[in-house]
């Protein structure tokens, strides 16, 4: 199962820094066609605005946890002993994820809504929501995943994670 | 207890055993908005603040910078910088000191990352001063704070971030950065100078290097200058907005790494993910942030603390002196980036109620924030470069004192003069 969840936030890794890429490339594009021909690309502040910044954000969450990749203040916890800092950690992972999971579970609903319905946002071009809410919804479901997979598993284990993401491989 | 007293002291306590700030915000924020408006009420701000948060097209900007700074490091351009610097100003008792101070600055021209500027040059310019005699005192504490140049001059995360959060212009943000960073640099050079002349077993001298050298040395930093000729002006003209030049700024960024031979696939990943934990940790604390938010608008927090405080017999420089002072003690313990998400909501609408200009602040509070980037406890820039070359944590924070008063000054000098900060903003087209 462990195993599963990591083969998918690699999977979402790769999707965010593709969406990344994606938005270097449309912006630039944008530019130059608009310098060079007149033609800027019309749809792209909407498309980036709407998809991309969200796969770009979403998606990778999970695997930034697993690199302990949210930064906390560790000044005071520092002078604990190793268990009671684990058992905070533990903690705090626990409350998240039961935050976290609300707004997954509300962004699922939301998607299936809107497949079901065929929301769409109406402008000058038509874009439909359904991808939006889903992509949303995975990228929490996976951060909660690892959020509470982080509740179970051991301190070496948790460091080790910690420096595959150092390396940010 | 009144809801937004439990919800502080929730905040407070779990900042303070270590769970991290975005989960502590989102928690905090949670458990207010389901006292004061039940289960409902809590599902439809999240099911809203969750995703309107970072679909902020502005917000684009910030991966953008975070991704060219990635770029950037893997071209290895900046490691030419120190050289170059050295050869004009080496031979000057302290030259290399004040070659790392011109590097930083040019490191901060072309990356917005604090902490990346801070490792490149603890890896290149602070052995070199090491093995010319440097007091390692003097050599690691202005390496340490050079680096936090990068923080205000152009393109500059850190005012990125305040000009999302403050919903003022990104663009007259940066170009207000620009003056303020070269008076930074400034004081960092003078403040070497004033090291060396009390104490010139500090520094040694170096030879003189021909013109030759010195002006084959500037062809290595040609693609710097371009790169932040392009930025800064795109967006001082009007050409482009922040955003489009954070992403034509990557692109060029990723092109110098192609031509400079270390791009390969597995580094190019590795870029790109080390941007996108940066970028993911820098969002998820706005997403924190806005539940948070969301509670305190909801309970008029924010409007009872500006009503108080404008409300106060004090002088309004008085309450800005506080509110600095404040900024520098939360450096001393917090990251950057989630102090600006944190109290920036909170603290603006004070600023501006008591007369002052939201852009000179964002260069203010950046300039305080530097601070914060080599104070102790905390001190980000200190570990970076402790962690890099392997120095003493005391060696290197005794090193940054000077620099601490010189910024200190720096800040006195802006307030008295917010001129050196508005000109170039206010000359934007």
């Amino acid at each position: 199962m462990v195993k599963l969840i990591r083969a998918c936030e690699n999977g979402a890794r790769y999707l965010g820094i593709a969406a990344t890429v994606t938005i270097m490339a449309i912006i630039a594009c944008d530019v130059v066609l608009r310098y060079a021909f007149n033609a800027p690309l019309a749809w792209a502040y909407e498309f980036i605005g709407l998809y991309v910044m969200a796969a770009l954000f979403f998606l990778p969450l999970g695997y930034v946890q697993r690199c302990h990749g949210n930064i906390a203040v560790d000044l005071f916890v520092k002078l604990l002993p190793v268990p009671v800092r684990s058992a905070f950690a533990r903690m705090g992972n626990v409350l998240a994820a039961s935050v976290f999971a609300i707004a997954c579970g509300a962004f699922a609903v939301k998607a299936l809504d809107a497949f079901q319905s065929g929301d769409e946002i109406i402008g000058p071009y038509i874009w439909v929501t359904w991808p939006i809410y889903t992509i949303v919804a995975v990228g929490l479901g996976l951060f909660v995943l690892r959020l509470l997979v982080q509740v179970f598993q051991s301190e070496a284990t948790l460091q080790h994670d910690a420096a595959e993401g150092d390396h940010g491989v | 207890m009144s809801p937004v007293l439990i919800a502080c002291l929730l905040l407070g306590g779990l900042l303070l055993f270590g769970v991290p700030v975005a989960f502590s915000l989102a928690i905090a924020g949670a458990a207010g908005l389901f006292m004061i408006g039940g289960w409902d009420s809590l599902v439809g701000i999240l099911e809203t603040t969750t995703l309107s948060s970072v679909s902020a097209y502005e917000l684009v900007s910030i991966p953008m910078f975070i991704l060219m700074a990635e770029f950037v490091i893997l071209s290895g351009i900046a490691n030419g910088l120190f050289e170059a610097a050295a050869l004009w100003v080496g031979r000057v008792r302290g030259g290399l000191a004040m070659a790392t101070a011109l590097a930083g600055a040019g490191f901060g021209a072309i990356s917005g990352s604090s902490t990346a500027s801070a490792a490149t040059l603890a890896s290149t310019s602070l052995p070199a001063m090491l093995r010319q005699g440097y007091d390692p005192r003097l050599a690691s504490g202005v390496v340490a704070i050079s680096g936090t140049l990068a923080m205000l001059i152009p393109p500059s995360v850190a005012l990125v971030l305040y000009g999302v959060i403050a919903d003022i212009s990104v663009g007259k943000l940066l170009i207000a950065g620009v003056i303020p960073g070269l008076i930074v640099t400034l004081a960092i050079v003078l403040t070497v100078y004033v090291i060396v002349l009390f104490d010139p077993k500090a520094a040694p001298t170096a030879v003189s290097v021909p013109w030759r050298a010195k002006l084959g040395a500037l062809k290595e930093l040609g693609p710097m200058l371009l790169l932040f000729g392009l930025i800064t002006v795109c967006i001082y003209t009007g050409l482009s907005t922040p955003t489009e030049a954070s992403a034509i700024g990557a692109l060029g960024a990723l092109g110098l790494a192609v031509r400079s031979g270390n791009f390969s696939a597995a580094a190019f990943v590795s870029a790109c993910s080390r941007s996108a934990r940066t970028t993911c940790m820098i969002l998820l604390i706005i997403v924190g942030a806005h539940i948070f938010g969301y509670f305190f608008t909801l309970t008029r927090t924010t409007y009872s603390i500006v009503t108080w405080v404008s409300a106060l017999p004090l002088d309004p420089f008085v309450i800005l002196a506080i509110i600095l002072f404040g900024y520098i003690v939360l450096g001393c313990v917090m990251d950057q980036a989630a102090i600006l998400i944190l109290t920036v909501p909170v603290v603006l609408p004070v600023i501006k109620a008591l007369g002052f200009d939201p852009v000179w602040f964002g260069v203010m509070v950046v300039v305080t924030a530097e601070l914060g980037m080599v104070t102790p406890p905390v001190g980000l820039n200190v570990f970076v470069v402790s962690k890099t070359t392997g120095m003493p944590l005391g060696t290197v924070f005794h090193g940054v004192w000077p620099h601490v008063v010189a910024h200190i000054l720096v800040l006195v000098l802006l307030t008295v003069v917010p001129g050196l900060v508005m000109w170039l903003p206010s000359n934007m087209q």
